[in-house]
């Protein structure tokens, strides 16, 4: 009877992953693929970069995984180790690692004008970028701008709009340790 | 500044004093950790006004280098979600500000007394709004714990001297002192805090955004979205400098991680306004 309830919860942990969602994705990094979430489970398959998955429920710092791939297979894998893929990448053809590359630097390089041309570094795991960024220089030497930072302090927001606002999405208060917070306190009140 | 504060933060600075004197004959090493202590204890009673001071200044700068996104709905947006996060903080009272700078530079900023900034760049690269709330958690964990203000003091890269921290404990930087003070913030911003106070930010990050609803898992996939960008990439150059690798970051978050949040409720990661909010920030020209 306990063999029969240990295949039975078996059987259940394995297929969870075939019956979670369907969101695509990809292998962003050769890992395992395993039958239950957890560093010590067996290992069904290893999957390599660049495989395009199905991806489903979360636990923890695990996703379920099901591979494209025949015969498919289904697991778990750590959340960083796959990536999930907008519409507009699976969109297109080709490697789903690259088509994602491509639009991680049209994210960036598509506001600006010709001088950001992207490059996606397709023989490596890095994309580049041919735009200038912000370096160290451009704060330090910068002249203030009290102008820009009155801007943002007229769309602050009191507590009640933050509330509202979190609420709308059924954000609730959770209990959870905030490691090593060395000052307490609401003593410091500046007013709204 | 209250009468106890004010008092606390004089013997610090006397003790100060004392030491930087014994330390003038030789170096000794117990001398100098209690110094260091001691510059720390008058960076944490510095009163908040003078706090603010050189934030404003330190933002001002970063307007200055970078103006801010001309949008007032994505400002108003993040300043709800920055907000709602910084209420599980330690210092939840404190006039929070938060903004969307307009540069493609991925990377995000803090100044002390409550200022928090993120690049267009970065909200870009982000997938949802818990990863955005782990983002501005780790800008509000700097400020909770006055990192700036605590380099200020100990970084010697920067300049400052011990009579100029001394000046801003007791609450009474003249004009050109407080100049000085900014001017060395905004060096911090290319110079980086320590590496230590980097990871202490991811991880109060996540347990700000644990509490405010979010779901903290959500980072490593910011985290796996930096891996993939070359650090020397001019967008990414400031980010790879002044703050440890993704891959070193996610080694020193996992083991509080699984404990913490291996089990139970994920949490949220809302996407549909993230993606409208993303959608504006797509759709514009750089200045």
């Amino acid at each position: 009877m306990r063999a029969l309830r240990t295949a039975v919860l078996a059987a259940c942990l394995v297929a969870l992953p075939a019956a979670a969602g369907s969101a695509p994705g990809v292998v962003v990094q050769d890992a395992p693929l395993r039958a239950q979430p957890g560093t010590g489970a067996e290992a069904v398959a290893r999957l390599e970069r660049g495989d395009a998955v199905i991806l489903g429920d979360r636990a923890g710092g695990w996703i379920a995984v099901r591979t494209r791939s025949t015969p498919q297979r289904h697991g778990w894998m750590r959340v960083w180790h796959v990536r999930a893929q907008r519409a507009d990448e699976t969109a297109q053809s080709g490697n789903p690692l690259l088509a994602g590359l491509a639009r991680f630097s049209r994210a960036v390089t598509g506001l600006f004008d010709a001088g950001g041309k992207p490059e996606v570094n397709e023989g490596r795991t890095t994309a580049t970028f041919g735009v200038r960024g912000l370096d160290s220089g451009d704060i330090e030497h910068a002249a203030p701008n009290p102008a820009g930072l009155k801007r943002l302090v007229a769309a602050r927001v009191t507590p009640a709009d933050a509330n509202a606002h979190a609420h709308a999405e059924h954000l609730q208060r959770r209990k959870a340790t905030v490691p090593g917070a060395g000052v307490s306190g609401a003593e410091n009140w500046g007013g709204w | 500044m209250r009468p106890g504060r004010s008092l606390r933060a004089l013997c610090a600075l006397l003790a100060l004093a004392a030491a930087g004197a014994a330390m003038a004959s030789g170096l000794d090493v117990q001398a100098l950790t209690g110094n260091m202590k001691r510059l720390r204890q008058a960076t944490q009673q510095m009163p908040l006004s003078e706090e603010r001071a050189i934030g404003r200044g330190m933002a001002e700068r970063l307007m200055g280098a970078s103006p801010p996104v001309k949008d007032a709905r994505v400002q108003r947006y993040v300043n709800r979600v920055g907000l709602w996060v910084a209420e599980g903080s330690q210092r939840p009272h404190l006039t929070w500000t938060f903004g969307v700078l307009d540069t493609p530079a991925v990377n995000a900023f803090a100044a002390p007394g409550g200022f928090v900034f993120i690049t267009r760049g970065l909200f870009l690269l982000l997938n949802n709004e818990g990863e955005l709330a782990v983002v501005l958690g780790h800008e509000i964990a700097h400020v909770t714990e006055r990192h700036h203000l605590e380099a200020l003091a100990q970084d010697a890269r920067v300049g400052i001297t011990a009579d100029l921290v001394a000046s801003a404990a007791r609450g009474n930087l003249d004009r050109g002192q407080l100049a000085q003070m900014i001017r060395a913030g905004a060096r911090l911003y290319a110079l980086g805090l320590k590496r230590q106070d980097e990871f202490q930010a991811d991880r109060i990050g996540i347990a700000l955004a644990a509490r405010a609803g979010y779901d903290p898992w959500t980072f490593m996939d910011t985290l796996t979205t930096l891996q993939a960008v070359h650090p020397d990439a001019p967008a990414m150059a400031l980010q790879s400098k002044t703050h440890p690798s993704p891959q070193e970051r996610r080694a020193h978050l996992l083991g509080e991680l699984d404990q913490d949040f291996g089990q139970g409720d994920p949490g949220a990661r809302p996407e549909t306004r993230f993606d409208a909010m993303r959608e504006r920030l797509s759709a514009r020209k750089a200045q």
